[in-house]
């Protein structure tokens, strides 16, 4: 997000762009770089910089980092190419070529490469959001001190000192989309009456019994009604966690209630699994490509949290029961499965505002640890035991819903895509922390704005709706067979092929439906023809 | 097990087109429907006749719901005698394939379809009289070795009221001016002419009445060796460059034979590279494409993927899907096809070099990729007059053998390929990658491919134009009739009334703007799409434009070097291709220009519609890409309602003509399977599998037994 937003705004600002003066770059606290940044920017500028993308021409220019970002201008037009968010940039893998004697090559910029050292190197940043820059750097001691400092400013722990807390877009004031809503602490209440979440009973083992829990299990079902508790863990599992004092509900202690079981992988499988697709898709020519899909088991991911949500949905809305779901802790595969549920039932979930509020309730509010399972994506291999992609399968399986039912959410891939980016690296503190005990620690709601906020601006809104919306009363019941779960090309090869001729086509739809509802509006008058901006504007920035 | 309805006695006739028989019939046949497994259905009365099998619903008058995309000829419980494809006998649970003389007869009838349905019959309530005469009746006249003459088309065509011409402007290619015209659109007249050496059929009876060769080639030479060995024009780029195919001498054992052949050959390739022409590339695509069967091989398992009896066995073949899909090798042959596809559009299109295309009879895989190469370089060929052209061009007059591949007269199963269903295959691919550019649908694919089984129109069920032309004068039957006026599968009011036919025309796509009114826009365009490709500097730019009249005097420079040398495939650079390919693909697309396919892993994708669509787990309610295209459809309509409003005003004129069809006003609970779904049949479920429930009794159990077990390490303390 952040490498999107600041050149739009800030852009007119740039004007001493090679003075390696920092400060001047943007009027923000920002990039002023306080003590702590300072010391690990071993290198802020570097001249002569070649950047290389896949299926772009490559361009020349001047690196700099400052405390948050990485900029390139390209020399000699001196145009802004690469605006990156650090916090984006997911592993640095660096190449060093001492070419000795060697004359350097003569290409076109040999005239101004006055730093003969007979050295250079190359960086490679693998981002969060999955695409992937190549830097040539002239000189092996630049290159490396441009590698470390990237490595350092991008793996800053502290909250408070990520790129939020300092961003202050114009326009947006700081209370603004930070919703207050109470919340209930071992079950919440959603959509319809009877679909609920919490964790697992902890009833630990030697068959000990939970009473109050039996009760307010109890409590929830009427006389001769019966429930469906969905354990998102397998049979196994959930025998095994007795042992650290969870467990499951006995059918002996909950008469009236029935447990299926539906394991999901959560963690380390799905980390590598997300790690596995993404090297498939990175694959030149992409040979035996669906015996690496299939491998990768992603989309078997995909197909797993779908029917587990249908299963939900289901027993809600065919058998009329009450469901509850949980896991272990209640905060990951959960939330996948009743929020899924809830968009697959609820319209209301399927408007761009719904949508919204359904992310801020079953996710943000429910307390998906958004930081330990978002710190690192597909590039880390065997970093840290927390990342898990869980929010990227939830992303996917709405992806699926809407490529199924092209026009019964009110929202785009781009809205999908954003998300994506900002729950990885965002300059909003909404995805901030890892429940509302920290975020209320660190102040998050004070010192940072809120990404719907930002989303929600009239023109920045019209970005993300999906034009061919209209409102559908019914369940949209997904087809969870292999053939229909496809591989979501718009996110995992979003830097890999140009979707250029889709883009197209998008367009036209736009222009058409503008036209349409330019064209009723002279008859009812009562539409608003509004003229839509180019659905890719913005992310193809650093592009 | 079965929800017993009293079987109505209720005289149902089959419909019968002009000359249509019944041969035989049985009632109380029970007919399953597909979805779920169950037992579900609806008696009625089964029938065949020398068209169709026919299944007859009991209570098909109180289906007032008539579907709105529907198929005049071959109805939802049809199957024309052509589309079977296996037929098995369920015995005690047991299925058993039949085909020919039967013993026993069985107590289930499944009938496997080419188009990919499966018809399931229960014959436990039919009198056993009835069972043998339909049993035997459907696998004789579907499954047994037949003449050409019995073939349905020629009692239709007999019987048949004069029909209308309704060509639709295809260009048919039965005339010498037909080529004339195409030469003359290509711009190929220059350095090819249309010969009439084949009237009366004196060279071969595979090759075309009239067809192309290059101006320097002799009437002897196409004599010599009935056509083989000679160079057959199907093609010219803007460029001048042209694509040809040969028919290749078989292999000889007779050494002189096969010398002289070479001598041939040489002398051939001799004249036609001397200058003024160029460069010539030699490619035989039996070497560097797969063989026919390992086309039918891995269509037979891919297929099977398709082909559900029922929910289970779908469900259980979940979880290895994509290794299942990709051991069938399907999907990589339509990959090899279309790359093959790209190499020779960049040999013609970069490096100015006609391609000559070699294959046994040059009538298989020559079709394929010539057809390929034009959709993909000829905006003419994607839409819809000229890709009917085209199949015309090079598939039934060039002489593809439609009856054997097809095999469509059970002579031989070793003669059956589905190359041409390849072809539709990868026009698909390319019409999914890129929508705009094509004026027909996927919908028109798919029922394009379902016409192959239709035995009404002549188009497909002819090996050659020689065997249409002498199975045309109808001596046999009717003398008097005259010859046959045979139907072409061209004219889609015959199978689909307007409505129906709007679902073969794509909404989005992006006509070619009119050159009065947008000229120096087109213009620019097609400068920068020309620009856009890298120019290959090893080969003379002195070569562009050849034919064009205003580098005449490039031709007197060159003329008296030697250019003319031919290359075999295997020299090529295989980097050329990948930055042809790449350099293509990293510029804006110019829909009325060059073409070409991503052959990336993931762009090469399952056909859904034609492959999926009789399969009701892959159903959505209210989505798929039919929603997208309905809605369009209806906001198009809308604007043209209003459009035509305007006009009114303006003009003040009222044209009572146009009026709007109010289409799918009900998108959103429209079928994703629309417009094969039959819909009025189903109620809204989910379309959660089966199995779901299976494993949810499994769950109880499950949770019983867990009981147990803490109760037991209870009893245990």
């Amino acid at each position: 997000m952040a490498s999107r937003s600041p050149p739009a705004l800030g852009g007119p600002l740039l004007a001493p762009r090679l003075s390696p003066a920092v400060p001047t770059w943007h009027p923000t606290r920002a990039e002023a770089a306080p003590m702590e940044f300072s010391e690990l920017i071993k290198t802020a500028t570097v001249e002569n910089v070649l950047l290389s993308r896949p299926g772009l021409p490559a361009v020349r220019g001047t690196l700099c980092i400052t405390s948050h970002h990485l900029l390139l201008s390209s020399s000699p037009r001196g145009d802004l190419e690469l605006w990156l968010l650090i916090r984006n940039v997911d592993a640095v893998e660096k190449r060093v070529h001492n070419l000795g004697w060697y004359q350097p090559p003569r290409t076109a910029g040999s005239l101004r490469d006055t730093r003969v050292s007979g050295s250079s190197g190359t960086i490679t940043l693998r981002c969060k959001d999955l695409k992937v820059l190549q830097l040539e750097i002239p000189g092996m001691e630049e290159c490396l001190n441009i590698a470390s400092s990237i490595e350092a400013l991008s793996s800053v722990d502290s909250v408070m000192m990520m790129y939020p807390f300092f961003y202050r877009p114009p326009g947006l004031r700081l209370q603004q989309g930070w919703h207050q809503s109470p919340l209930e602490r071992h079950f919440q209440q959603v959509a319809s009456q009877a679909l609920l979440r919490s964790s697992q009973p902890l009833t630990g083992p030697n068959r000990r019994r939970c009473r109050e829990d039996e009760k307010l299990l109890g409590t929830i079902l009427d006389e001769g009604e019966r429930g469906f508790i969905i354990d998102t863990r397998s049979a196994q599992a959930a025998k095994q966690a007795r042992m650290s004092g969870g467990g499951t509900e006995p059918k002996s202690s909950y008469p009236q209630w029935r447990r299926l079981h539906r394991a999901l992988d959560r963690g380390r499988p799905l980390q590598e699994s997300f790690i596995r697709l993404v090297e498939a898709c990175a694959e030149q020519g992409m040979d035996r490509w669906l015996g690496r899909l299939e491998s990768s088991r992603w989309l078997s991911h995909v197909k797993a949290a779908l029917s587990t949500a249908c299963l939900a949905a289901q027993c809600l809305d065919r058998e009329g029961c009450k469901v509850l779901v949980h896991g272990a802790e209640g905060t990951d595969t959960t939330l996948l499965v009743t929020a899924l549920a809830q968009l697959i039932l609820d319209p209301s979930c399927r408007s761009l505002e719904g949508f919204q509020g359904l992310l801020e309730r079953e996710w943000i509010q429910a307390g998906h640890p958004f930081q330990l399972r978002c710190a690192r994506s597909a590039s880390s291999h065997g970093r840290g035991k927390q990342e898990a992609p869980l929010f990227l399968l939830f992303l996917d399986c709405v992806w699926q819903l809407s490529r199924q039912f092209p026009f019964s959410l009110e929202f785009g891939e781009q809205l999908l895509l954003t998300l994506f980016d900002n729950a990885y690296a965002s300059s909003y503190g909404t995805f901030l922390c890892n429940n509302e005990k920290e975020r209320s620690l660190c102040k998050v709601k004070e010192s940072t704005h809120s990404l719907w906020a930002w989303l929600n601006q009239p023109e920045e809104r019209q970005k993300y709706l999906n034009p061919l919306y209209s409102h559908n009363p019914l369940v949209i019941w997904p087809s969870v067979e292999p053939q229909s779960i496809q591989l979501w090309q718009g996110l995992f090869l979003r830097w890999i092929r140009p979707s250029q001729h889709l883009d197209e086509a998008w367009a036209e739809i736009r222009r058409l439906v503008e036209g349409n509802n330019s064209s009723s509006k002279e008859s009812t008058g009562k539409r608003l023809s509004q003229s839509f901006p180019d659905p890719t504007a913005g992310t193809q920035n650093g592009r | 097990e079965i929800h017993i309805k009293e079987p109505i006695e209720k005289e149902v006739n089959p419909r019968l087109l002009p000359g249509e028989l019944l041969l035989c019939e049985a009632s109380t046949v029970y007919k399953y429907m597909q979805e779920d497994g169950s037992n579900r259905g609806t008696y009625g009365k089964l029938v065949c006749t020398n068209f169709k099998i026919s299944f007859l619903d009991d209570d098909s008058a109180s289906d007032d719901n008539e579907p709105q995309f529907k198929n005049k000829i071959v109805g939802e419980n049809d199957i024309t005698l052509q589309c079977v494809d296996q037929i098995y006998g369920v015995y005690d649970e047991k299925k058993k394939l039949l085909t020919g003389q039967l013993k026993k007869y069985p107590e289930k009838l499944i009938i496997y379809c080419k188009d990919l349905r499966v018809f399931n019959f229960c014959l436990r309530y039919t009198k056993e009289e009835e069972v043998k005469r339909i049993v035997s009746g459907i696998v004789h006249h579907s499954q047994t070795p037949k003449l050409l003459k019995r073939l349905f088309l020629f009692s239709y065509a007999s019987a048949a009221p004069n029909n209308t011409d309704g060509r639709n402007q295809t260009v048919m290619f039965e005339t010498l001016e037909d080529w004339r015209d195409e030469l003359e659109r290509t711009k190929g007249n220059v350095k090819y002419k249309a010969v009439t050496t084949n009237e009366g059929y004196r060279v071969s009876e595979k090759l075309p009445l009239y067809f192309v060769v290059p101006i320097c080639i002799s009437e002897e030479s196409i004599l010599k060796y009935e056509g083989r060995g000679i160079p057959i024009w199907c093609w010219s780029c803007h460029n001048g460059a042209a694509l040809l195919k040969m028919s290749a001498f078989p292999k000889e054992q007779d050494d002189s034979t096969s010398q002289m052949q070479k001598a041939f050959l040489d002398g051939i390739y001799k004249t036609i590279s001397k200058p003024p022409y160029e460069l010539l590339k030699l490619d035989d695509l039996s070497s560097s494409l797969p063989s026919l069967q390992d086309i039918q091989t891995a269509y037979m398992r891919f297929k099977q993927l398709f082909l559900i009896d029922n929910s289970t066995d779908f469900w259980a073949t979940d979880v290895k899907w994509f290794s299942l899909l990709e051991s069938t090798n399907w999907l990589e042959i339509i990959r090899r096809v279309l790359k093959k596809a790209i190499e020779v559009a960049e040999c013609l299109e970069i490096q100015h070099t006609n391609v000559l295309l070699i294959e046994e009879s040059a009538t298989d895989l020559c079709c394929v990729i010539s057809s390929l190469v034009q959709v993909m370089m000829d905006s003419h060929s994607r839409t819809k007059s000229g890709f009917q052209s085209l199949i015309q061009k090079e598939w039934v007059i060039g002489g593809h053998g439609f009856l054997d591949r097809c095999n469509h007269l059970h002579k031989s199963e070793k003669e059956e390929a589905p190359v041409f269903l390849l072809l539709l295959n990868c026009v698909w691919q390319l019409v999914q990658q890129y929508p705009p550019a094509f004026e027909f649908t996927e919908t028109y694919l798919t029922v394009l491919s379902d016409s192959l089984y239709v035995p009404i129109f002549s188009t497909f069920f002819f090996n050659s134009q020689h065997q249409r032309d002498t199975n045309k004068s109808g001596e046999s039957i009717k003398t008097q009739s005259g010859p046959f006026r045979f139907l072409t599968v061209w004219d889609w009011a015959v199978q689909f009334d307007p409505k129906a036919q709007a679902f073969l025309n794509n909404p989005l796509y992006a006509e070619k703007p009119k050159p009065d009114k947008s000229q120096r826009k087109t213009a620019r365009f097609k400068h920068q799409r020309q620009l856009s490709l890298p120019l290959t500097p090893a080969k003379p730019s002195t070569k562009r434009g050849f034919f064009r009249e205003e580098t005449d005097h490039l031709i007197k420079n060159i003329l008296g070097k030697r250019i003319g040398k031919f290359i075999n495939s295997s020299d090529e650079a295989p980097n050329s291709l990948r930055e042809f390919y790449d350099s293509w693909h990293s510029k804006p697309v110019d829909y009325h220009g060059l073409l070409l396919p991503r052959i990336d892993g993931p762009e090469i994708k399952v056909w859904a519609q034609r492959y999926l669509r009789w399969i009701p787990e892959a159903q959505l309610h209210g989505g798929g890409t039919i929603a997208t295209a309905a809605k369009i459809l209806d906001l198009m309509e809308e604007v043209q309602t209003l459009q035509v409003k305007m006009d009114e005003e303006h003009s003040q004129a009222v044209s009572g003509d146009v009026h709007s069809v109010p289409m799918l006003r009900n998108s959103a609970r429209l079928s994703s399977l629309f417009p094969f779904a039959l819909l009025q049949r189903q109620s809204v479920k989910p379309a959660l599998p089966t199995s779901t429930w299976k494993d949810l009794e499994d769950e109880d159990d499950l949770v019983k037994r867990d009981d147990e077990f803490v109760d037991l390490s209870e009893d245990m303390l």
